[in-house]
């Protein structure tokens, strides 16, 4: 008998069925930590969600220390300046001088990102 | 072949009479000698030690410290042919002019010379140190080969460049003694005294010059060198030692009439992990954590504050080095994962370092040596260290590792995390580098130092000192290739006496 030089409907259909589970799996290697993490909330949301991983942000905001009152404050700066404007381009202005640095645990941040790494620890 | 003399040898009593003595057979006093051989000057060099450590003359250095946590002060340094160089680490680099200059933020600073005083013998300092071709701040066009220097954002702090002492094999960076023993043998108008140690200067009834110094053996010998010019290369601590006990003529001692012998002792604070180093994409040059070998000289990056940066900012001189990598905590994965990502940078590969500092300290008059009531086994009155360290050194040093994150983040290429603050905590990782400075003073003016810009001591018209105590400020640079170099303007200076 002879052997049709086409694929079969069949082995076509599965062929596509495993292109598309392999896609899949794919999207979710790459894709999945970023589905699974938990999205911020309450008043801060929005900033916090600039970063991009809000729960690691987080960690970072534990440790510092701030009150109600500094949190708003960081809130507020933060939103003025990130207002029209990328993260990445406010952070790049930060660190033009050393104004525009602060210190959590040694560490030697923008300071726009450490208002933000405390707005996300108070939205978790 | 003028070989070497063992002073234990030599008649109790006798006075040798010599055109130029030199005390101490370290960098400066081998270096003084070998410099001076084209002179018609008769030579004779005393070293307390002979070609190999004895515990019994290792003693002779002992004293005791106070204050702030040091090193012991027979623990430090090597008493026998070669001097300090039999333990040295090698590490080279040339003086900056900003260290030479008085500098209105740092209280006592300012050489009587400038840096460009020392340029014509930096080159002959480089050879006798066995560093290869003079390279320095050429290092990245020398390392091309081998990797680029961290990207760092325009700013106060740049990638500078050590060099070092050749290592041959298992063998340590060049020891004095053992690799110019030979070259000293050779020198027709060269005695070198072994075993010799100087225990006295005494000096002319008006105080006004030296008439001979007294030396003594272990072994019970006691005889004098009477020379035309004496120069003391004993190292800082036992220069000013020798100058403090000689006190029969002058009650202060020999140059002290301004009590400044002693004073100002300094050394390079070297405290370890002071801070982390993050790379973002975890490619470091192999020239940062370890010395390579590339055309013939063996070159080290470590970064510096440039000298406009130190006048802005009103900061001592420092070099950071990269040491170890470490494994960062939670805390520090986030904050390079958070940073990286706001910066629009990938650091999944990320690594981490220690940072290390060799830092200069500011002088400080009350940093000091004085003679204690304890004796050693010639007779000596032994040291006593105070020492004192300003918490001001190590928060303006904090300014510049801040400043080299700044420019790691401007950069896109890292961050770091300071990893000291308190003076506790700097306390805690204290080390020193070992390079006794600053105890013999240099100024014009004989009420704020010891030897003038000559290396004359004040008011001792034929007595000289060489090495690292006549330097008033300290930069970041290891001290022996600038103190040979020093010594080698001396030699220039003295050799024109015997011409």
């Amino acid at each position: 008998m002879n052997r049709s030089p086409y694929l079969s409907r069949r082995a076509a259909v599965l062929g596509g069925v495993a292109a598309g589970l392999a896609a899949i799996v794919a999207g979710a290697i790459v894709e999945g930590p970023r589905l699974l993490r938990r999205r911020p909330r309450g008043a801060y949301a929005r900033l916090a969600g600039r970063l991009d991983d809000p729960e690691q942000a987080a960690i970072v905001g534990r440790a510092m220390r701030a009150d109600g009152a500094a949190t708003k404050a960081a809130a507020a700066d933060a939103g003025r300046r990130l207002a029209g404007r990328s993260l990445t381009q406010v952070v790049s202005e930060d660190v033009r001088d050393m104004g525009g640095l602060v210190e959590i645990e040694g560490w030697v941040l923008p300071r726009t990102l450490a208002e933000l790494c405390l707005l996300a620890a108070r939205s978790f | 072949m003028n070989a070497f003399i063992d002073a234990r040898a030599i008649p109790a009593g006798d006075t040798l009479e010599t055109d130029i003595a030199i005390v101490g057979g370290g960098p400066a006093g081998i270096s003084l000698a070998l410099a001076l051989a084209p002179s018609k000057a008769r030579v004779t060099l005393l070293e307390s030690g002979g070609m190999n450590f004895d515990a019994k003359t290792q003693d002779l250095y002992a004293g005791s410290e106070d204050g702030y946590p040091y090193l012991r002060l027979d623990a430090s340094r090597l008493r026998y042919l070669g001097g300090s160089t039999n333990h040295w680490g090698g590490w080279c680099r040339p003086l900056s002019a900003i260290d030479f200059e008085a500098r209105d933020w740092m209280a006592h600073s300012g050489w009587p010379i400038a840096r460009k005083d020392l340029e014509p013998y930096f080159a002959r300092a480089q050879s006798l140190v066995e560093a290869g071709p003079f390279v320095y701040d050429d290092g990245e066009a020398w390392t091309r080969t081998l990797g680029a220097p961290l990207s760092l954002g325009a700013g106060g702090v740049y990638t500078s460049w050590f060099q070092f002492s050749k290592m041959r094999g298992s063998v340590l960076p060049t020891h004095f003694g053992e690799r110019y023993a030979a070259d000293l043998k050779r020198i027709a108008r060269l005695s070198v005294l072994t075993h010799a140690n100087v225990t006295g200067l005494k000096l002319a009834h008006d105080a006004g010059s030296l008439e001979r110094l007294e030396v003594a053996t272990l072994s019970g010998r006691r005889f004098s060198v009477a020379p035309k010019v004496a120069v003391l290369a004993a190292g800082a601590i036992e220069t000013a030692r020798l100058m403090l006990a000689s006190n029969d003529v002058a009650a202060a001692g020999v140059g002290n009439g301004a009590d400044m012998v002693g004073r100002f002792f300094a050394d390079h604070a070297i405290p370890r992990d002071c801070a982390t180093l993050v790379v973002f994409d975890g490619r470091l040059a192999p020239f940062y954590p370890d010395n390579v070998a590339v055309g013939g000289a063996i070159l080290r990056a470590t970064f510096s504050p440039t000298e406009a940066y130190q006048r802005a900012r009103k900061l001592p001189a420092s070099l950071t080095t990269v040491e170890n990598a470490v494994t960062l905590d939670a805390l520090g994965r986030a904050a390079v994962a958070t940073t990286a990502g706001a910066l629009g940078v990938e650091a999944g590969g990320a690594k981490a370092f220690s940072l290390g500092c060799g830092l200069e300290l500011s002088p400080d008059p009350d940093r000091r040596l004085s003679l204690s009531r304890e004796r050693d086994a010639l007779g000596m009155p032994r040291l006593k260290l105070d020492m004192r360290v300003s918490d001001d050194d190590f928060e303006n040093y904090r300014q510049t590792l801040k400043e080299l994150g700044r420019q790691l983040l401007a950069a896109r290429a890292g961050m770091i995390r300071l990893d000291r603050k308190t003076p506790a905590e700097w306390r805690s990782v204290m080390d020193w580098g070992n390079h006794h400075m600053g105890t013999t003073r240099m100024s014009d003016d004989p009420r704020k130092g010891v030897v003038d810009r000559d290396s004359r001591v004040h008011g001792v018209g034929n007595l000289y000192v060489a090495g690292s105590s006549v330097f008033p400020t300290y930069g970041a640079s290891n001290p022996t290739m600038n103190l040979v170099a020093l010594t080698l303007r001396l030699a220039a200076h003295l050799g024109k006496q015997f011409s």
